[in-house]
Parts: C-alpha cells; structure tokens; sequence
C-alpha cells in the first residue's frame, strides 16, 4: 500500500512539474509569435503558407526562368574573357573581376570599393594601398534580366519611358540600359583610370569625347589581344580592325546577363511547386510581405521596385560627396528631393553580398535589417562629431518619410533574415 | 482491532483527501500569478504587435478607399498579411486559458501590456478615458 502511495505520488509529482514546464515556460517561436526557437522544423501551417505564397505572387514575384534574356553563347564567352581581363582598365592593372568575386556573391566582401592599384582580394585588396572609390560594390545578380534597367546605388543608367538616360545625355551609346552601364567603369577616375596630373589634364573633361577615345584605345587592345580579339571579332562577323567598344561592352553585358542570371531558389520552388520552408523562414516570409513592410520597396520580381528610398545606416568612409557624406541620387538629378535616397537593392542572393549599404557599414544581414526601422541602435552619437551627427539628422528625416516597418523583436529579424537566406542559389 | 484499523485509514485518507483539496484550492491562485508571471513579457508583446497591426490594416484599408492604386493595394493586402499576428496573439490566450487563466487574469495582463509603456497619469487617462 505504501509502495503504491509512494509511486502515485511520484507519478502526480512529475505530472506536475511537466504542467508547470509547459504553462509556465516561454513560447518556442511557433509560427511567428514571440520567443525563441531552438530547432527550425518544416512549416505547416497551411493559412500562412497560403498567404504567403499568395503575397509573393501579388508582389511580382514570377519564376526565375521568366526574367532570363537569351544571349549568344559565342558571345558571353568572349565576355568571360573581357570580364577577367585587365585590358578593360587604361593602365592595364585592373579588370571587371577585380572586384566582383564568386567568393563575394559577385561582390569584393569590402565596405568601399578599392579600384585602381588595388591587389588580391578582401582584406588584402583593402590594405594594399589602392584608390579607394566611396561607394559600396553593387553584386551582379540579375542585371540586364528583363526588366532590371536602373543601374547603379544612383541610378545614374536608367530606362525612362523606353529611352536610356544617362551621363551620356543624347549620345548614349546603345538603347540598352545594361550596356550603357558597361560602359562606365572602364572611364571612371580611380575606378578603373588611375588618377594622374596627365589624366586630369587631357581626359578629365566632362565630356562623352574624352570617354569614346579612352574606350576606343581599349577597343583597339582587345581586338589586338591574341586570345580574345579573334573570338570578339568571330563573334559579331567582324574584321578585327572593325571591332569597337561596342562590341566590347555587348559581350561584357551578355556574360554577365548569362552568368549572373537569376537562378531557381527555395522560395521559388515553395512559390511555385509546393517546396518546403522551415517554420522559421515561413514566418519571416510573413513578416516580410505583412507587418515588416518589406515588400512596399523590395517587391518585384527582383525584390526591389527600382525606384529611390532612404534609409538611414551609418556611413562608413570618406563618402561620394565628401567628408563622411553621400547624398545618393542627388548626386545624378540635382533634386533637392532626392537627397540621401538610393536604389532599393534586389535580394537575390543577399545572404552572401555583405557588406550591406551604399557604404558598406553594416556587416551582418540582421543590422541592415535592423537599419530600417532602429537605425540609432547601430550607432554611437556620443562618438560621433557635432557633424556626424547632423548628417545623421539629415537622413533621418528623409528615412522617416519611408513606409517603415513595424518595431520587430530581434527574433522577428533573424526570422526576416532566415526567409532572406531561401533567396540564395 | 481490524475494524479500528480499517477506520483509522479511512479517517487518515479522507483527512488527506480534504487536506489535499484545501491546498489545491488555496494554490490556485499561486499557480494562476506563477502563470501570469512567466507569460506577461510574451503576452504583453503580442497585445501590443496585433494592436499595430490592426491600426495598420485600418490606415491602409482607408488609403486604398480614398487612393484607389496598384501601391495602396498592394499596402491593404500587406496589412492583412500583418493581421495574422493576431492570430497568433488568439492562439496565445487560447493556451493561457487552457492553463487555468480567467478572462479576469487576461484583462489585468492585457491591462499591464498597455501600461507598460504609459509615462505618466495622462497616458493612463488617454487609454482608459470615455470618448463622447
């Protein structure tokens, strides 16, 4: 009797410490309550994966196979070429692949770009005493896929109603947005033309002539260039001496449209074939398309909708209007109004483009998302000087006016970054 | 003498038995605050997280009635993405009833989320004042 007292007891005991466990203990995540998740299981709860899927496509979200543009292959394979040659640059030191690395997500894995005189990759490239250019470098995924036509942190080679606008003015050297970009690099000082007191006194000119006749120097060395001038030349039924910057720049772009198309991910196979996501990607989708707000800048079928937003992360670097400034697409109209304000960047593949920003000062995917909605967590401002701070001000208030998302817990980030990490291929 | 016995067990276990009940119904409320307690943080945030999101859906759905718009659409339909927050927040209260809280205890839970972040008398007053 004693003994089945005893176990009754110890029985009751345990059911009760269980009930206390249960009804007492914190929330394990769920589906996208409050709490912190310890494993990641697959998500089942079909309401939610209904709309998520139903928001996405809502958002213009299509299957990566409908934003491809088909190129020729003779063509991107002479481009492959351009892309890791050094010939693109004037002093012949510097290519395209320079600074966009498979190891960077297309990217250099660098806050600011390091251009001409620069060497290695990475930290290396960071202290090898190149010129340093103020701008974080922009990963290729999707550029020059059907409708991605604003290239650039500015903006600065955009379609308009079907006519590029650019630099360039009337004299853009194509109606293809995507090779009016390519031809930018190859004539920006300390990019990828060393910045020297010949330079600034005989092409630092301002003026589409100078650029035609540093490009056309380099037309002429591509075509000379005993492993890629015959190919280029074969490539568009050319003589080599007729070969121009022209043809240069078109199979540059179709490399690059080829070999950074936008590929199939988790969240498209989820999408459009009924893939799995985890319980926590799930829920970030959610907050992704519902109260973070996300989808209001980065929805498309690229995730953004190529259009000018502010937000207010740090500046890290000397900046492109100086002095720890960069007043973003300003810089490219003159309008007041579109000071501080940059293109919303895609998201294909942003999981492996860090660093984040135009200036590269946010180094985890989870501050940037942070920067959105509670950009003074990631600053110091008794650090910073009376006019750090008022630059911060200033892009404050543009930032303000954004469509900010809801304040989200920290779980509630690294759920948002979780469901960024199914847009990787 | 086997007949005291047995009596005297069955006064022993009836006085357990009430003994037990007595300590059952005076735990009751020491289990419901130990429930509240544990759970306020979580709860509180999803009273706030749904309150938001349902002023959200409210200020879109009006924006979309007066802007009618691709965008304005686009923002309603983000805003009823947002509400299953509160779906969330339901389920939540669901599992605290089913641990033994009252609507009693829930209002006074609901009542500290809101109260957590009034700084003063007037922010007390501005939630809980009658509106003509």
């Amino acid at each position: 009797m004693r003994y089945a007292s005893n176990l009754a007891l110890a029985v009751s005991s345990a059911l009760f410490a269980v009930a206390a466990l249960v009804a007492c203990g914190r929330n394990d995540g769920g589906d996208g309550s409050a709490g912190a998740a310890f494993t990641d299981p697959p998500a089942t709860d079909a309401m939610r994966l209904g709309a998520l899927r139903k928001a996405a496509l809502a958002n213009g979200f299509v299957r990566s196979g409908e934003l491809a543009v088909p190129v020729v292959s003779a063509r991107h394979d002479v481009g492959r070429l351009i892309f890791a040659s050094p010939i693109m640059s004037l002093n012949g030191r510097i290519s395209c692949q320079d600074c966009h690395l498979d190891q960077f997500g297309s990217a250099d894995g660098l806050p600011n770009a390091i251009g001409v005189g620069g060497e290695g990759a990475g930290a290396a490239r960071l202290h090898s005493g190149g010129r340093i250019l103020p701008r974080n470098v922009l990963p290729f995924w999707g550029r020059g896929s059907r409708g991605f036509d604003t290239f650039f942190w500015d903006g600065r080679v955009q379609l308009v109603d079907g006519h590029v606008v650019s630099q360039f003015g009337v004299h853009a050297p194509s109606t293809d947005p995507m090779i009016v970009a390519a031809h930018l690099p190859s004539v920006e000082v300390r990019e990828m033309v060393t910045d020297t007191p010949q330079i600034r006194e005989g092409l630092m000119s301002e003026d589409v002539g100078a650029a035609a006749s540093i490009q056309s120097t380099l037309a002429s060395r591509f075509a000379a260039d005993p492993a890629i001038g015959p190919k280029l030349a074969a490539a568009y039924g050319l003589p080599r001496d007729r070969v121009s910057f022209r043809e240069v720049t078109d199979a540059l772009a179709s490399f690059i449209r080829f070999n950074f198309r936008i590929r199939p991910t988790r969240f498209e196979r989820f999408v459009h074939d009924g893939g799995p996501l985890s319980r926590r990607e799930m829920a970030g989708g959610v907050l992704f398309y519902g109260r973070g707000r996300c989808a209001a800048c980065h929805g498309g079928p690229y995730f953004s909708d190529m259009k000018f937003h502010s937000v207010a992360f740090p500046q890290a670097g000397f900046g492109k209007n100086g002095f720890g400034v960069d007043e973003g697409r300003y810089n490219t109209t003159l309008n007041p109004k579109d000071r501080f304000l940059f293109r919303t960047p895609p998201l294909y593949n942003v999981a492996k483009t860090a660093p984040y920003s135009h200036s590269g000062s946010v180094v985890r995917l989870e501050d940037a998302i942070v920067a959105h909605f509670d950009p003074l967590r990631l600053v110091d401002t008794r650090e910073m000087t009376v006019r750090e701070r008022s630059d911060l001000y200033a892009r404050l208030g543009t930032a303000s006016r954004e469509t900010l998302p809801s304040a989200l817990t920290d779980e509630e980030v690294r759920q948002l970054a979780a469901f960024l990490r199914t847009l990787s291929f | 003498m086997r007949f005291a016995y047995l009596r005297n067990r069955f006064v022993t276990h009836a006085a357990a038995l009430i003994a037990g009940a007595v300590i059952a119904w005076l735990a009751l409320p020491v289990w419901r605050e130990a429930v509240m307690r544990w759970n306020q943080r979580d709860y509180g945030l999803l009273v706030e997280q749904c309150d938001g999101a349902m002023r959200d859906h409210y200020q879109a759905k009006m924006r979309a009635a007066d802007e009618p718009s691709r965008d304005t659409g686009l923002a309603l339909q983000a805003g009823e993405v947002g509400l299953i927050v509160c779906q969330d927040y339901d389920l939540y209260q669901k599992r605290l009833v089913q641990w033994g809280l009252r609507e009693d205890e829930l209002a006074q839970m609901r009542l500290k989320a809101i109260e957590a972040r009034a700084g003063d008398l007037d922010e007390v007053v501005g939630t809980h004042e009658i509106r003509f």
